[in-house]
């Protein structure tokens, strides 16, 4: 009897939940309404016995009943019954529990659960891809940051001065002769200029030892040795020659030099080799390592022994550099 | 106006200023002008002529004016530690500690007694030798302590110029930490496969980023509605299986490359190592450069300039793994990723090695001296490819920021709050 009065009011008068639309929908926002209706039969304010499916924040679903004799007791109105995670078995539990209830409120029941359920499936079966795929999204910059950042790039390319330092790098590179004694990105011409140039400078002798090739060191060697001669005997013959050779004597004696440093350490290596692993091939072999990142491809495999001591000691050399 | 008081009476301020007649003022104004201009003049024309006879004075004067840069300026790290994530010159801190333990070898040498050994051991130990000074032989740990501020605080007398980074220079912390990446031993010819984001469009783009690096696949990325979506951690398996070493991830926005995420696969037995994420930016196609040459598929040889950092050190590495070890320099093709301020500048270059041209002059040095033995000698460049420029965000343990487990699987992140000290740099 009261159901009648209240719906009347709520229907003809006023009800804070009722929603209406251009289309000619009434909608009721009440959260425990169980179609979204504004009906006589979907009222839950205008039925004392009702019944609802709703979900808990966390994922539960529950099946809320109002019954008559607690219609005194507002703030006892809905019993709240855990539905099971099974589907079948928590429509068994509304068919139990709403036996009795018209079965309007039952078959809306019954909707809104399988509704509710494939929702939380779908959600759940997303959330596992989204895991699975490991894509996070990362939030855009700030626009401070972002101007921030463009003008320091601005400025830091200007001081970088990219083409020189790469045009130096070459260079130097070139002139370390990390490309080998017959390099296969520089011309005949400019590599015999670069050589000149190296002489001249006096890093001449050493390098002279690496870029010569394969004839001209032979016949270095035969001129050494021919000079050596000269040296041990003292011939009148070249009495003459002798003051001339005087310079000369300073590069022999600085060639021999070099050379008996290499021949001291070929014979080192050669030992090393011979034994387990020498500390000395570890560092030659370490540095060959440094080496070839910024050696890069000793293609000419030719002298190889004798590059690697050389390479050593450029190394040495740059590594000090760096170092210090 | 600032005072109602023009004219004669306003203090401060030159005649040109206080003059309250404008035509007088504006002649007087001019005359001043002149007037500085002209001793500006004549102090420029007196020096020039005295170092054209002494050519010393200029030397000096030069040195003397060497402009304040900000790589001049830059702020490290004040702490014996080499982490990443610290600034930390890593030449320097290696000299440091070689001069710290040679010092403590002169001084064992000299005969110091165990007692004081221990004490000094402590005072060069990690922690400030200020807090743990003993009262017996402070002179000498002073001295000592001294020596090693001073040390600290001298400049390095190269470091302008050696723009190349030094590999070997590698801290052993680093090599701890990734040892697949720093202990191989044959370098291995890498094999790289280039992928994009997820619904990535960006396909000619991310396929010129795969064309740099010589044995490199792209490989769309399927986003049908209804495929199967392979996710990085899946798709980096499946790459380790087919013998793939390096996997790199093209990220965009606005049908532009936006990121670029490096994922080093490594053997068979090694977990999925490092990978570093970079941000792109300014990314230019080789078309949109002016007189731009087209590359060809010799490997290139790679020139990596002024990372100095430990993370610098572990990024060069990391790009130094994506090359073949040996470049065809019969291709004369370069591959240039120079660290600026934090900003890695990706370059591709033909060069030949001619001789220079009437106009052109010799090639100097980074200290400012001219290259002995190059002279009349130059490297003529033409730029081939893609320019763009990186920044290094992260770098996590594993593959990418899902694929990576355990504490320590950030290993570094940046953040804006590092770019509030305009000189401290993380590279």
């Amino acid at each position: 009897m009261s159901d009648e009065i209240v719906w009347q009011i709520i229907n003809q008068q006023f009800c804070a939940f009722k929603l209406k639309t251009t289309k000619g929908n009434n909608f009721c926002r009440n959260e425990y309404n169980v179609s979204g209706f504004c009906n006589r039969q979907s009222c839950p304010l205008a039925n004392s016995r009702y019944a609802t499916v709703r979900t808990s924040p966390k994922g539960t679903i529950y099946l809320y009943i109002k019954t008559i004799e607690r219609a005194h007791m507002p703030s006892k109105w809905w019993e709240k019954i855990k539905l099971s995670q099974n589907y079948a078995e928590a429509l068994q539990q509304i068919e139990d529990r709403l036996q009795y209830f018209p079965k309007f409120l039952l078959h809306k029941c019954k909707q809104r659960l399988t509704r509710l359920v494939q929702v939380a499936t779908r959600m759940r079966k997303l959330a596992a891809e989204e895991d699975r795929l490991g894509e996070k999204l990362v939030p855009k910059m700030a626009p401070k940051v972002k101007h921030r950042e463009e003008a320091r790039e601005r400025k830091a390319l200007i001081a970088a001065k990219l083409e020189r330092t790469i045009e130096r790098e070459l260079l130097e590179r070139l002139r370390q002769g990390m490309y080998g004694d017959q390099p296969l990105n520089c011309s005949e011409s400019v590599w015999k200029k670069v050589l000149q140039g190296l002489e001249k400078e006096g890093e001449g002798t050493r390098d002279k030892d690496l870029d010569e090739g394969i004839e001209d060191e032979d016949e270095e060697e035969e001129e050494e040795e021919e000079l050596e001669e000269e040296i041990e005997d003292g011939n009148v013959e070249y009495v003459s020659d002798f003051e001339e050779t005087d310079d000369e004597l300073n590069d022999i004696e600085d060639w021999l030099g070099s050379d008996d440093e290499d021949d001291a350490e070929d014979d080192d290596d050669e030992d090393d080799d011979d034994d387990d692993e020498g500390d000395s091939e570890e560092d030659t072999k370490k540095k060959t390592k440094a080496g070839d990142k910024r050696k890069r491809g000793k293609v000419t495999k030719m002298k190889a022994r004798k590059k690697k001591e050389i390479e050593v000691e450029h190394e040495t050399d740059r590594e000090k550099l760096l170092a210090f | 106006m600032p005072s109602g008081n023009k004219g004669k009476n306003r203090s401060g301020g030159s005649l040109s200023l206080k003059t309250s007649n404008k035509i007088v003022r504006k002649q007087l104004y001019v005359k001043q002008k002149k007037e500085q201009g002209k001793e500006r003049h004549e102090e420029r024309h007196r020096r020039r002529k005295e170092e054209a006879k002494d050519p010393k004075l200029r030397e000096e004067r030069l040195a003397n004016n060497q402009p304040l840069t900000i790589e001049r300026k830059r702020v490290w790290d004040d702490v014996d530690d080499d982490s990443l994530g610290v600034a930390v010159d890593v030449a320097e801190l290696k000299r440091r500690r070689l001069e710290k333990e040679e010092a403590e070898a002169a001084r064992l040498a000299d005969g110091v007694t165990e007692e004081d050994e221990e004490k000094d051991d402590d005072a060069d130990s990690m922690l400030d030798s200020d807090e743990e000074g003993d009262d017996d032989d402070e002179d000498a740990e002073e001295r000592i302590e001294r020596l090693r501020q001073e040390r600290a605080q001298r400049k390095p007398s190269i470091a302008p110029s050696t723009t190349s980074t030094n590999l070997d220079m590698t801290p052993d912390s680093l090599t701890r930490q990734f040892p697949n990446l720093f202990n191989e031993e044959p370098p291995v010819d890498p094999k790289i496969l280039v992928t994009t984001h997820l619904n990535g469009t960006i396909h000619k783009e991310a396929e010129d980023i795969a064309a740099i690096f010589p044995n490199s696949t792209y490989i769309r990325r399927s986003a049908h509605a209804y495929g199967h979506k392979y996710s990085v951690r899946e798709i980096a398996k499946f790459a380790k299986n087919r013998g793939y070493t390096i996997l790199m991830i093209v990220g965009e926005d606005l049908k532009k490359p936006s990121s670029l995420t490096v994922i080093h696969l490594n053997g068979e037995d090694v977990a999925p190592g490092p990978s570093l994420t970079y941000t792109i930016r300014n990314y230019l196609p080789g078309k949109a450069l002016l007189g731009h040459g087209n590359p060809t598929n010799h490997y290139p040889e790679l020139l990596l300039n002024g990372f100095k950092t430990p993370l610098g050190i572990l990024a060069a590495k990391s790009m130094h793994t994506m090359f073949p070890p040996r470049p065809e320099l019969s291709g004369r093709q370069v591959v240039t990723l120079h660290n600026q301020r934090d900003y890695i500048f990706f370059r591709r270059h033909r060069y030949v090695f001619r001789e220079a041209r009437a106009t052109e002059k010799n090639v100097v040095t980074a200290e400012g001296k001219e290259m002995e033995g190059m002279q009349g000698i130059r490297a003529g460049l033409q730029e081939i490819g893609p320019r763009f420029t990186l920044k290094l965000r992260r770098v996590d343990k594993g593959i990418g920021r899902a694929g990576s487990e355990g504490e320590d699987a950030l290993k570094w992140e940046w953040k804006a709050k590092m770019e509030k000290v305009r000189t401290r740099f993380n590279l």
